[in-house]
């Protein structure tokens, strides 16, 4: 029996655009939308749709800046970067989820001896 | 909260421009399928796989474009407006409970912003000076008698001299004069009589305004050797002078003593009160007496000051109370006077302090006022809303939450409340308007400070009250009705449901029917007795008649004295002898009178009948001395009844004896005898004046003491007789003294008389207020009309929640058995016979509500002393008042009835 993918954790999606927009730098929202594919894999499920409220959300906090482009294929698209209180967000966000996996681990480990 | 405000105004600008945002998501998105689809035909896909593929990614387009278009705008903005556009269409399609509600809202929401408006204006402490909120009273404060002591000129220019920590240290009093154009023997405009502020050079200084033309009131003008000066005010310039640029250098006579006119103050200007001209206020300054607060006239002085740089309040107050007060001469061992020095913001001196709960208390009140009005409201909102339940159903039925439909119905009322709102603040405006102009008309000027303009406090407690009124009216029927679950809802969409109007619901419009039969009579009453006498006018030619106050001359002020002006107290019968033999010389003056009050407009007075002495043999049970009823009370001289052509009808006129004083003859009029007395024979008997009610003020020691009435004069007032006792009284008896002269042909021409001979006879003889008694009764029934139509529109709106209260209640009756008539009509019943059942048992809710208010309004009858708040009695107002609200539940069922008539039977087993 093949496992079904799992939906997006609420919140995770904002996490996952900032980290990746880190890693590859200025891209479009395909770019993001392929990319949170591709390392989610078989695993992880994203309405591709969702990616763009997502970039509004974070333009309007700040945390991202968009400017219009050519893509590498001379389309018209419109790019988005990392700013600087944006960085300092994904700081803050990824030792919250560190934090939080981790006791989710510790919770999920066997107890020794049982 | 920095990222609160950056997304906050980014969904503004994207609401201010939506067009932008959503074009740009919809390129985006296109750029986003067009990559999508090239990634996968490089994949090996067909062209239309690529996009079918590229799509269903990508997720519901038009989802997408609306969560975009919610994620940068107002979306709750959006979906306001569609409830408010909602709204707007029940208030017109439900146009009766929109007029009934509307109108009700109005009264209460008007009330509030009269009430805060007046506040506002009366409360208010701002001084409209530069600087003014450091300008100060300094006022000596007697705990015990709870009221300020006036200021002498000692202790005034003791603080003058002495205070450090305020400047522009003066003072005033009000004075009046009689105001005459043209200096020594020049003619001019006829003499009238002007409150003078008589006052320190360094107002002027402290207020900051300079004059408009020429000066104002110079230190050196307060010398007593000084050339008398007269600074005008704009106002006064205008209407005494026309506006003459030439009025400088102009000579007046105050008094008899002539005052060059040095200045015109700029428009507007009304320091220290609301004064239009100005003297200087003079050492010592009514006479010798002058020094000791309370014991010599015109000690009553005013003191203001401004704060010095950097100076508070309470370090001017510590440093005024180290100067403290001089001690009163010939008062015991000299002691100064219990008086605590305060230095207070300059209103408070004039209006005192409004304390800071009374905004408080007055927006409980209202608010507590709007429930009433409000749960009628909510009683018809809900009926309608249980009528609704259908559509309402289907919006749920369609996604919308319960919230969505409370906050539609919520939107619904608060469009009403805010139209209600908006004609309660316009109709508060012309109340405003209205004060000032009668204000205006009775010659009393309005502070300067005073602001009767909308006050931002005004509007936002009306919106306040809009909000409540919504709440209570919109939001409580609304979760009521969606209470019941939308199943019963969506059973109404099926018709197998019959909604009801639920048991408290019902009670309050029953409660409503109770209170319109308790409230009608009193108010026809109430509106008759405010309205009669203006619309069926005097019934004696009151045109003819010309009353004035006369107040000899306020005795001495120093120019008065320097000018041969009669000494202080004169008492006006000294005068009123010469005065009447000098007018009856004159021949527009028919006939004269002196009396205290202007016949018409007495005071009241509560009397007690000894009815011991009553020609009525008195029943066992019977109290000695009876409950008391009010009549008007006047003292008038020998010549009144001639003068105003009252024959006595019944017993004797008044005799030389009557006026020797502590005497206790009285003649009352006809109106007394049939409202007081209750008929009968009244010569003889015998009333007083309960000593709790401190008697009429005339009568000052006669309270207590028992009147026997020994004859009975005819009504004033033909149309609108008010019980009236006249008492004798001689002019010296007289403490304030209004005169009344009849004219033989030209009023005009008879107050220009009596405004010369007074003139002649003595400079300061003060004739204020003559006017026509047709003129004093119009003005007041213009009043009255204002008070009347606040009435009237008050009953109207309860008159018609009742009438909408009921009508609800009764087409909910017949309505619910209608299935039931239907089957009684199929099984051969009569139509009419079925009808009068079913409005029988309408009518018994009704007839309960009406037995209770008819029970209420008896009562109210017994205890409120309408008279007295100027009702007038009308016989059988309350069968008849009751007769209307009858015909009013009929017409209420008049609709239902109808609809009733018209029920199938077939269709109506059909749908069952």
């Amino acid at each position: 029996m093949t496992q079904k993918p799992s939906a997006i954790l609420q919140g995770t999606l904002d996490l996952m655009v900032l980290k990746t927009l880190e890693q590859l730098g200025r891209l479009h929202g395909y770019g993001i939308a392929r990319r949170i594919e591709q390392v989610g894999q078989q695993d992880l499920v994203v309405n591709q749709g969702t990616v763009y409220l997502c970039l509004v959300r974070l333009v309007q906090k700040g945390w991202i800046s968009a400017e219009w482009g050519r893509s590498e294929n001379n389309r018209r698209a419109k790019f988005y970067s990392l700013t600087a209180a944006g960085r300092r967000q994904l700081r803050a966000e990824t030792e919250h989820w560190e934090r939080v996996s981790g006791v989710i681990e510790r919770l999920l480990q066997p107890v020794a001896g049982s | 909260m920095t990222m609160f405000l950056r997304v906050a105004v980014a969904r503004i600008r994207g609401f201010l421009r939506p067009d932008g945002p959503a074009r740009e998501l919809d390129e985006e998105l296109a750029a986003h399928l067009e990559m999508a689809i090239d990634d996968k035909i490089r994949q090996g896909l067909s062209p239309e796989e690529a996009r079918r593929r590229a799509r269903v990614e990508l997720g519901n387009l038009e989802l997408l474009r609306e969560e975009g278009r919610a994620a940068w705008g107002l979306p709750w903005i959006g979906s306001s407006w569609l409830d408010v556009r909602l709204g707007f269409r029940m208030l017109r399609k439900s146009w009766g409970l929109s007029l009934v509600a509307g109108l009700a809202l109005t009264v209460v929401i008007g009330l509030a912003a009269v009430a805060f408006d007046v506040l506002g204006a009366v409360g208010g402490t701002e001084l409209p000076l530069a600087e003014g909120d450091r300008v100060v009273a300094l006022v000596a404060w007697d705990a015990q008698a709870g009221e300020g002591v006036p200021t002498s000129w000692r202790d005034f220019e003791r603080w003058r001299e002495t205070l450090r920590s305020i400047e522009d240290v003066g003072a005033f009093r009000t004075v009046e004069r009689n105001l005459r154009s043209g200096g020594h023997g020049a003619p001019g405009a006829p003499a009238e009589v002007v409150p003078v502020a008589e006052i320190t050079a360094s107002a002027f200084a402290l207020a900051r305004v300079s004059a408009a033309l020429g000066r104002p009131l110079l230190p050196e003008d307060e010398a007593p050797a000084a050339e008398p000066v007269l600074v005008l005010g704009h106002e006064a310039w205008q209407r005494r002078f026309g506006g003459d640029p030439g009025v400088l250098g102009r000579e007046v006579r105050l008094d008899g003593v002539v005052h060059t006119v040095v200045g015109v103050m700029p428009e507007g200007f009304g320091f220290p009160v609301s004064h239009r001209y100005w003297i200087a206020l003079r050492d010592a300054p009514t006479g010798a007496a002058a020094g000791v607060a309370g014991t010599a006239a015109g000690a009553d002085l005013v003191a203001f000051a401004r704060l010095g740089p950097g100076v508070t309040m309470a370090t001017a107050e510590a440093e005024l109370r180290r100067v403290g007060l001089l001690p009163t001469a010939g008062s015991d061992e000299g002691r100064p006077r219990p008086a605590e020095l305060r230095v207070v913001p300059y209103v408070t001196a004039f209006t005192g302090t409004v304390p800071g709960w009374a905004a408080g208390v007055i927006l409980l009140l209202v608010t507590l006022l709007l429930i009433p009005p409000c749960v009628n409201v909510a009683a018809l909102v809900y009926a309608r809303t249980v009528n609704r339940q259908g559509e309402l159903a289907a919006r749920y039925v369609l996604g919308a939450s319960r919230f969505n439909i409370v906050a539609q119905l919520f939107v619904e009322l608060l469009v009403l409340a805010a139209g209600a709102a908006a004609v309660a603040l316009v109709a508060s405006r012309v109340v405003a308007w209205q004060i000032l102009e009668d204000l205006r008309r009775r010659g009393d000027a309005v502070p300067f400070w005073m602001d009767f303009g909308l006050s931002a406090r005004t509007v936002l407690v009306v919106a306040g009250l809009a909000v409540v009124a919504a709440t209570i009216a919109g939001v409580v029927p609304a979760l009521q009705a969606t209470g019941r679950g939308m199943q019963a809802g969506l059973r109404t969409l099926s018709g197998r449901f019959q909604p009801r109007l639920g048991r408290v619901w019902t009670s309050l419009v029953v409660l409503q029917v109770a209170f319109s039969f308790a409230l009608l009579p009193t108010a026809v009453e109430m509106t008759w007795g405010t309205l009669r006498s203006g619309l069926l006018g005097p019934g004696f030619p009151a045109g003819e008649y010309l009353t004035a106050r006369l107040e000899a001359g306020a005795g001495g002020t120093a120019e008065a004295v320097g000018a041969g002006g009669d000494d202080a107290g004169t008492p006006v019968a000294t005068r009123w002898g010469e005065l009447a033999r000098a007018l009856a010389a004159e021949p527009e003056v028919a006939a004269l009178t002196l009396l205290a009050d202007v016949p018409g407009d007495e005071p009241w007075a509560r009397v007690e009948i000894d009815e011991d002495r009553s020609h009525r043999p008195a029943s066992a049970g019977e109290i000695t001395v009876g409950t008391g009823r009010l009549a008007r009370v006047n003292h008038v001289d020998p010549t009144f009844f001639d003068a105003f052509e009252l024959p006595v009808l019944t017993g004797r006129p008044f005799e030389a004896g009557d006026f020797a004083g502590g005497g206790t003859a009285v003649i009352v009029n006809r109106s007394f005898v049939r409202e007081v007395l209750g008929g009968g024979d009244p010569l003889g008997r015998r009333f007083r004046y309960p000593a709790r009610d401190h008697g009429p003020a005339a009568a000052g020691a006669g309270a207590e003491r028992w009147y026997e009435i020994v004859g009975v004069a005819a009504d004033l007032r033909r149309h609108a007789g008010v019980q009236t006792v006249y008492h004798p009284a001689p002019p010296q008896a007289l403490a304030a003294v209004s005169l009344a002269l009849r004219a033989r042909s030209d009023p005009a021409a008879a107050a220009a008389a009596l405004r010369e001979v007074a003139w002649a006879l003595d400079p300061a003889l003060r004739l204020s207020r003559v006017e026509s008694l047709d003129a004093i009764y119009r003005q007041k029934a213009a009043g009255d009309y204002l008070g009347a139509s606040g009435l009237v529109a008050a009953t109207l709106s309860v008159l018609l929640l009742s009438a909408a209260g009921l009508y609800a209640l009764l087409s909910f009756t017949v309505d619910r058995q209608r299935r039931e008539i239907g089957i009684r009509l199929a099984l051969g019943a009569r139509p009419a016979r079925l009808l009068a059942s079913v409005f029988v048992r309408s009518l018994g809710q009704v007839g309960a509500g009406a037995l209770g208010g008819v029970l209420i309004a008896l009562l109210i009858g017994l205890w409120l002393p309408v008279q007295a708040m100027g009702g007038w009695e009308v016989p059988g107002v309350l069968p008849v008042a009751s007769a209307f609200m009858v015909a009013i539940a009929l017409l209420a069922l008049a609709g239902p009835a109808r609809r009733g008539l018209r029920v199938q039977p077939i269709d109506e087993l059909r749908e069952g």
